[in-house]
């Protein structure tokens, strides 16, 4: 039991007799009865021969230099024990100044290096080796004073044993450390604490600061007071690079991804700020000891144990996407990346995606709109190669993702018809990453031409860089073909019009011969007639009756040939429209006027102006055509009671020309058709009409950008009124006339 | 006799114009094309021509073309007699140098009156420079005065019809350009005739010529 223990004891050495004297513990030590002392500066089966000339030569020494020495020894006991001490020679000097006694002081330290410390095995071996060794060994004792320290501690810190010994560690322990220091020891030696290993800044005599991890462990002698041995290894190498270390962790610590550190039981041991606060919390303690499950949610854990774990495990990292759950119970979409760790542990780095996962997640939208849509989706990589296609693309196209896949879409949808111009620009602009809208027929894989509408959009990442190309294409086929039955019927409605043009051109030009000689073949006749005296006057008279209503016919089939004429000119746009800058009352008391004079003032009008009147931008040759019509009309409806009224009404924004007569009017159904060609009311059977006056006034009107509408009570007359706009003339100050 | 030629390839109205023409005293002779009323007037030497526009071959302006380049025909006065009534066909017409154009269908009258015109125009013109007075130096300027007075009676229409009347316009490209009917402008013709206190057709003429300085120098449109 007692040898279980560190123990001290000692036994005294007289030089001058060679006599000693032992304690009761070295006795016990040595394992020798009571009287049978050995003297150990002679060879015996203690110590090798070398120990025993080593213990001689410090003896030598003690009594030469009178100061002390101390080493450490093995020694075979003769129970066949092996035990290992360290002695101190101490001498003690007598009167004269001669070294009277030397002073042994053992202690067995064979337990103490047969317990945890490796560094005290090499107790076994000589003193010589202790040291040799790169660690301070150090013995302090339940004060805290140094009792004991091998050469290690001259040499590195470049004291001296003999000014260190007895006096407190805690002197050279740098003051910073002090405190702490002092807690560990005082916690060893009061508080029963066992052990402690931590690292202090010992100051060396050079003044220098050196980083010591000091490993001290507690014992007692069996009766009194605990005592302190220990060692002091050199770190301040590993310090630095610690502090390298210390310098990454920083890094770590403030790195934008988030990275974590989670124990071979799945438990956080290290979460960076970044990573703490992805998932929002505020402080990693949260988080620390959880489980990673603890941090999503439980549909996600399920993949990660099935789908990730597993790939993790095989391969020993694994990168892909995942999605966490935040503190508010929101989720975070992240891209992560697992590295595994020695100990079983791993290591996650994370980064937010979810940015891009609702980019994503849009363009899914969108694909997904698509395909409701029955459109084509194609997604392309950043060079144009097809990466994904939806699966309207092979239900339109017949070509699969496996036939495309790596494929630009210009290397696809070959025909013989394609038009490489589109081909191009759809390639440039990918190429310039810009959008392209177009349609381009394509071919199916079965070789069926098909029109696609195509729409492709460059998607760009957040640092604006082009990582995507989304095509919709929508089959426009019977669209196109709808298109061209369409521009097909057009071009027969052109046709059509042509023919139409072409008839009114041959009826109003090819009758007009025949119509002469009718008239020339009559006017002969009349002449005839009238310089024949032979024939009976009665008869002339007739003649000349029949001879004037054939006459008539013809000019009334040349002025319907005309006005059919004008509107086959207007039809066909060939209408001239030059406007000129006028005033209306001006224009239209002339039109009067030649009425007038024209019927030797049988037919008459009454005019009005209301309103301040300005100036009108009209062509003056048409609107004269509008007016005579009207005014002939009115002229031709009227009854001889009351004279037709002529009013032009200047408002803020337009003219109004109303043409009012007090004749017969228009039966009220019959109204809407009046500006139909050849439609005549009902009422004016006996009145010449062609009842294409009114369509070309309509027409005219239309030219001009107005309107033209009728008010009419049957039986007691009708209002004409032309509505034109007051069109904008520069020089707005003399627009007044 | 005056010597009129008719060049049109409907057969039936050619007949009836030569002879509506030679009814009223003029020698006719006709053609069926343009290639062969060009060797005919060489021949006949005409006084006037009449000439459709649309005949086989050689047409209306084809055989104009020829006539105006013709030593002893370039200034016999040319009529187109045609179905043609487009602005557009009667400007070129016109503009080859022919002195009137009349549409079909036409009344003996307006053939008769047409010709006569043109015929009366070539006789004043050979007349006053047989006088060797030119219209201009006959007026003086009280005789101005006068005139100036008596054109300002006219209405604006009748104003702009004498102007172009002035300018040596046909009445049916005086309709045309106004877009009325040339009954409308013979019409006109007649009321300013009246009130200018002249008698008939060919005063006015002279009359127009006379004072062609004032009647251009006026701001009617």
């Amino acid at each position: 039991m007692l040898r279980d223990v560190f123990m001290f004891g000692d036994w005294e050495y007289y030089p001058t007799t060679g006599e000693t004297n032992w304690s009761e513990f070295i006795y016990h030590f040595y394992e020798v009865d009571d009287g049978q002392k050995i003297n150990f500066f002679k060879p015996n089966t203690y110590y090798t021969l070398d120990d025993t000339f080593r213990m001689g030569n410090m003896l030598e020494k003690v009594l030469q230099s009178k100061q002390t020495v101390e080493g450490i020894f093995q020694l075979h006991l003769p129970s066949g024990r092996t035990a290992i001490h360290h002695s101190i020679f101490q001498p003690i000097l007598g009167t004269n100044g001669d070294v009277e006694i030397v002073h042994i002081a053992l202690q067995d330290i064979t337990s103490q290096s047969k317990l945890k410390h490796e560094h005290v095995a090499a107790f076994s071996a000589s003193s010589d080796f202790i040291d040799q060794l790169h660690e301070i060994v150090f013995q302090l004792d339940e004060l805290g004073n140094i009792i004991f320290l091998n050469a290690t501690w001259e040499n590195m810190l470049g004291f001296s044993r003999d000014e260190t010994l007895g006096r407190p560690l805690k002197a050279w322990v740098h003051s910073a450390d002090m405190e702490r220091f002092i807690d560990r020891t005082d916690s060893l030696i009061k508080n029963g604490e066992k052990e402690f290993e931590e690292e202090f800044r010992i100051v060396s005599k050079t003044g220098q600061s050196i980083w010591m991890l000091i490993r001290a462990t507690k014992y007692d002698q069996g009766f009194s007071t605990a005592c302190i041995a220990g060692t002091m290894l050199d770190i301040t190498e590993k310090k630095s690079s610690n502090s390298i270390l210390f310098q990454q962790r920083i890094a770590i610590e403030n790195s934008r991804e988030g990275i974590a550190v989670m124990s071979a039981d799945s438990q956080y041991t290290y979460l960076n700020k970044a990573h703490v606060e992805l998932f929002g919390y505020e402080d990693d303690k949260e988080l620390l000891g959880q489980s990673w499950t603890y941090i999503y949610p439980p549909d996600e854990i399920d993949r990660i144990a099935n789908e990730v774990f597993p790939e993790f495990l095989e391969k020993g990292f694994y990168r892909g996407k995942t999605k966490g759950v935040k503190k508010d119970g929101s989720f975070l979409f992240q891209d992560i990346c697992l590295t595994t760790l020695p100990d079983g542990g791993l290591i996650c780095i994370t980064r937010d995606i979810s940015d891009v996962v609702k980019k994503n997640e849009e363009l899914q939208r969108l694909a997904i709109v698509a395909e409701k849509t029955n459109s084509v989706v194609i997604i392309c990589d950043a060079k144009g190669c097809v990466e994904w296609v939806n699966d309207s693309f092979t239900e339109i196209t017949g070509y699969t993702l496996e036939d495309v896949f790596g494929k630009r879409p210009d290397q696809i949808f070959l025909g013989p018809e394609r038009d490489e111009n589109v081909v191009q620009s759809i390639v440039s602009s990918i190429i310039k990453g810009e959008n392209f809208k177009g349609e381009i027929l394509s071919y199916k894989k079965d070789g069926t031409p098909i029109w696609l509408l195509i729409d492709v959009t460059p998607i760009f990442d957040e640092r604006g860089k082009l990582v995507q190309f989304v095509s919709v294409e929508t089959d426009i086929t019977l669209l196109k073909n709808a298109e061209k039955d369409t521009l097909a019927a057009l071009e027969k409605e052109r046709e059509l019009n042509q023919f139409k043009s072409h008839f009114i051109n041959l009826a109003s030009h090819e009758f007009r011969t025949p119509l002469a000689t009718i008239q020339s073949s009559m006017d002969i006749l009349n002449l005839r007639l009238f310089q024949d005296d032979s024939i009976p006057e009665l008869m002339q008279v007739a003649f000349s009756k029949h001879h004037n209503r054939i006459e008539q016919e013809i000019k009334w089939m040349t002025e319907v040939m005309n006005n059919i004429l004008i509107l086959g000119k207007m039809d066909a746009g060939r209408m001239n429209f030059r406007p000129e800058i006028i005033c209306m009352n001006e224009l239209i008391r002339d039109v009067i006027h030649d009425k007038e004079s024209l019927s030797d003032g049988r037919h008459s009008f009454v005019m009005n102006i209301t309103g301040e009147c300005y100036y009108m931008h009209v062509d003056p040759r048409l609107l004269r055509h509008i007016v005579m019509n009207l005014l002939s009309n009115a002229q031709k409806y009227s009854s001889a009671n009351r004279l037709p009224e002529v009013t032009v009404e200047y408002l803020h924004e337009e003219v109004n020309i109303r043409v009012k007569d007090f004749g017969i009017g228009i039966p009220a159904d019959e109204i809407q058709h009046l500006f139909t060609s050849f439609y005549r009311a009902s009422n004016t059977e006996n009145i010449q009409g062609t009842g294409l006056g009114l369509v070309i006034v309509k027409q005219l009107v239309d030219m001009h950008g107005g309107s033209v509408h009728v008010e009419s009570t049957f039986g007691s007359g009708s209002e004409f009124i032309v509505n034109l706009p007051k069109q904008h003339i520069q020089n707005e100050e003399s627009t007044s006339c | 006799m005056r010597k009129v030629l008719v060049v049109e390839d409907e057969v039936i109205l050619r007949q009836n114009m030569e002879e509506i023409i030679s009814l009223h005293g003029f020698e006719v002779k006709s053609a069926e094309n343009g290639e062969a009323g060009l060797l005919l007037a060489r021949s006949f030497r005409p006084d006037l021509i009449l000439c459709d526009i649309k005949m086989p071959r050689f047409d209306g302006f084809w055989l104009i073309e020829q006539i105006r380049n013709e030593p002893g025909l370039q200034s016999v006065p040319f009529i187109f007699v045609s179905a043609k009534v487009d602005r557009r066909d009667v400007r070129e017409g016109m503009e080859l140098g022919a002195d009137d154009y009349i549409t079909k269908p036409f009344t003996s009258n307006e053939l008769i009156h047409a010709i006569n015109a043109r015929l009366d125009r070539v006789e004043m013109f050979r007349s006053m420079i047989e006088k060797e007075t030119p219209a201009e130096d006959a007026l003086d300027q009280k005789e101005a005065e006068k005139v100036l007075e008596m054109i300002k009676r006219l209405t604006p229409s009748e104003s702009r019809i004498l102007k172009r009347i002035s300018q040596n316009c046909s009445s049916y490209e005086i309709a045309q350009e106004l877009f009325i009917s040339t009954k409308t402008v013979e019409n006109h013709r007649s009321n300013i005739t009246n009130k200018l206190g002249l008698k008939g057709h060919l005063s006015l003429l002279r009359f127009c010529l006379n004072n062609q300085k004032i009647i251009q120098a006026q701001n009617w449109e």
